[in-house]
């Protein structure tokens, strides 16, 4: 579902992207391991069309999202670190919006409470203004979203930072929920031991080169953290 | 629904729900309506003052009884400036520019009675306007309402977000527009009022024609508003450089373009015009001095013209005849100072049009005012109208004179009926298709800028999805 061959991407001078090879298939969890700046979210963004590669090939389902951003990102749901929706509208507004914006179709409310109950959120949480809302909560709006646009690959960007252990362990929940439905997901993160528990492959990039991917199979947790530290070491 | 639409729907409900812009928007409104219902009653009153004193002066002109037709003429009698209807939503220089004009023997006056005589201390308030509250105030809250709309979105990666879901980025700020331009269409939607008002054909026309240019205005206050949000790194960003924006486009190049106008081609001070103008009548026959030699010229074609060698032997009275040459020689000095002062006054036109291409404002304030009727070409007009009837009025007093006061002169009394006869000044303000001609540059000009400003926005929302713009 999510493929790059040989990507690279250079911003100037600086080489953001190095050779990146990464296939995420239907129905995987893959995630993406490193330090800021080891090219994680270049990753993604090169995979939303929102850069054009400097070398390689990126594929959205067969789509490239930097001749065709629009078709891939018909593909795709994204959720960022910090989720900012609108404050103003409650979240099943947020949820309609995004949906019908997305793919222009119209959702009745019980289609869209179905989506955000899906998503883990209370239907009495849904006539509450998003300003009100947890960042737990906002990310859930998010998988809500890619639940109501049936979103065939998932992009997340560091969505477990500042989420509080029951809520991250909730929202990994929902990841796995959707991995179970036939979802690619890739997901970018700093927690070494989450990727672990939720992913079937762990990738771990340094300065813009995939140092190694791994079945996480194959690793206990330990295992995964001394070999993560070595290659940041080395 | 497509997106744009959803996008609309999706930012007004936002800006109804946040209280402060209920409570600006609800208040302008307001504000708005106030001027249009205080303008009404304003000019009810004005016009219901027009026609008495309309009527006063009128029977006080034909209750004259017998009197010498030249101390009739410097009797004199006032010609009242009408109110047009939609004068109320502009009243552009209407209360620097007179409304009442004395029209006597020997004299071309300027207008009295300016309504901004009678403040004792003239404020902005007491000078609030419909147009004022569109000009001044409107863009304000579009500004208040639509620096964030972009900038915040790109500031928080919301933006990044909707694209990021497959929205168009086209119908999205399309969105964005068009909830603004719904305000902004709630703040015109009162100015309507005045086409219904409207009870003329060429007023209709000039309403209709108003609301256009206002509308044409705040469409492109919203473009040109979402352009600098658009293009602004952080929403503070937008709205300070929005702000400094109105203040300098509204008020600091108008004013600094008036001085450069003024500089450019002044205008001689009251004082010093009228001294010349007194300067070039003493100069020539004035029908009161017998010595002037220019009397003494026209007594010689005079006689000529009749044949005859002594005054006596005429069979008009050359009264009569000196006074209206006086007349003609006071009519050839009025003319030149005041196309010299007209010409200055153009030129100034001139070099605030030029300035419009760097202020909307100025092209506005000129269009509003001009189909309001309430500028100084208008106002021109009615000054023209009103010294055409005075001069006819002369010539037909001293007509009177001269044919009548032979051998008596002075003594000479017309009787109560001559007045009567007299026409009355009626003033018939110029439809907009006479003067529309003249708007055109100020029109052409507000129309560039909407065009200016609705590429900027397009060239603006391009700029944000530009390679790595919201990476």
């Amino acid at each position: 579902m999510l493929e790059c061959q040989q990507l690279t991407k250079r911003f100037g001078e600086r080489l953001a992207l190095d050779a990146l090879d990464l296939r995420v298939g239907g129905g995987e969890i893959f995630c993406l391991l490193g330090a800021n700046g080891a090219g994680k979210t270049t990753t993604i963004n090169l995979m939303l069309g929102f850069h054009t590669p400097t070398s390689g090939t990126v594929r959205v389902g067969g789509v490239d999202p930097a001749a065709d951003p629009h078709a891939a990102r018909a593909l795709l749901a994204y959720i960022p670190e910090q989720v900012n929706l609108y404050p103003l509208l409650t979240g099943l507004e947020n949820l309609e919006y995004f949906v019908q914006i997305s793919n222009g179709r119209r959702y009745s409310r019980d289609d869209l409470m179905g989506y955000f109950t899906q998503a883990g959120l209370s239907s009495a949480d849904a006539g509450r203004r998003l300003g009100e809302y947890s960042k737990g909560m906002r990310q859930k709006v998010g998988i809500a979203v890619a639940l109501a646009k049936q979103a065939k690959a998932l992009l997340l960007d560091e969505p477990l930072s500042g989420l509080d252990p029951k809520a991250a362990n909730e929202f990994c929940s929902l990841l796995i929920a959707l991995k179970e439905r036939g979802t690619a997901i890739l997901l970018a993160t700093h927690d070494l031991m989450r990727a672990r528990d939720i992913g079937a492959r762990v990738g771990i990039m340094r300065a813009g080169r995939m140092l190694a991917q791994r079945d996480t199979t194959e690793l206990t947790h330990n295992e995964l953290e001394q070999v993560y530290l070595d290659l940041m070491r080395a | 629904m497509n997106n744009w639409m959803l996008t609309t729907r999706s930012e007004l409900r936002q800006m109804l729900r946040d209280g402060r812009v209920r409570v600006a928007l609800l208040t302008l409104l307001a504000l708005f309506a106030t001027t249009l219902a205080v303008g009404s009653a304003q000019q009810a009153r004005y016009d219901s003052n027009v026609r008495e004193a309309v009527k006063a002066d009128r029977s006080i002109w034909e209750r004259q009884g017998a009197r010498n037709p030249h101390s009739v003429a410097h009797f004199g009698q006032y010609a009242f400036k009408p109110a047009g209807a939609i004068s109320l939503f502009d009243p552009g220089l209407t209360p620097w520019l007179g409304t009442a004009l004395w029209m006597e023997a020997h004299y071309q006056n300027t207008a009295a009675y300016r309504a901004i005589d009678d403040q004792v201390a003239p404020t902005l308030i007491s000078n609030l306007s419909a147009a004022f509250v569109l000009q001044y105030l409107a863009p304000l809250l579009l500004i208040f309402l639509g620096y964030a709309l972009i900038a915040r979105e790109r500031e928080r990666h919301t933006l990044k977000l909707v694209l990021a879901n497959g929205a168009s980025l086209r119908a999205w700020a399309g969105g964005k527009f068009f909830s603004l331009l719904t305000v902004a269409a709630a703040l015109w939607l009162p100015s309507l009022a005045l086409v219904a008002i409207a009870d003329s054909s060429d007023e209709r026309a000039r309403s209709v024609m108003l609301v256009l240019a206002y509308a044409a205005y705040l469409i492109m206050l919203c473009a040109l508003t979402l352009a600098v949000s658009a293009k602004a790194r952080t929403a503070r960003s937008a709205l300070l450089a929005l702000l400094c924006g109105w203040v300098v486009m509204a008020l600091v190049i108008p004013r600094v373009a008036a001085v450069v106008a003024e500089r450019a081609a002044p205008s001689a001070d009251a004082g010093q015009f009228w001294r010349d103008v007194r300067a070039a009548l003493r100069q020539g026959v004035s029908g009161h001095d017998p010595a002037d030699a220019r009397e003494k010229a026209l007594l010689e074609k005079t006689l000529a013209e009749y044949g005859v060698t002594r005054v006596e032997d005429l069979p008009v009275s050359f009264a009569g005849i000196a006074l209206q040459a006086g007349e003609e020689h006071g009519n050839e000095v009025f003319d030149h100072f005041y196309t010299q002062l007209r010409a200055a006054e153009e030129r100034q036109r001139t070099v605030l049009r030029l300035a419009s291409l760097v202020s909307p404002w100025i092209a506005l304030r000129g269009l509003s005012s001009g189909i309001a009727g309430t500028d100084a070409q208008h106002h021109s007009h009615y000054v023209q109208a009103a010294e055409n009837y005075r001069r006819e009025l002369q010539r037909y007093l001293n007509g009177n004179v001269t044919q009548n006061a032979k051998g008596k002169d002075s003594d000479y009394q017309a009787d109560a009926l001559t007045w009567r006869q007299t026409p009355v000044f009626s003033y018939r303000t110029p439809t907009f298709r006479e003067l529309g001609a003249d708007y055109l540059p100020d029109a052409l000009l507000l129309l560039a800028w909407i065009v200016l400003s609705i590429v900027a926005l397009t060239v603006a929302v391009r700029g944000l999805v530009r390679e790595g713009a919201l990476a």
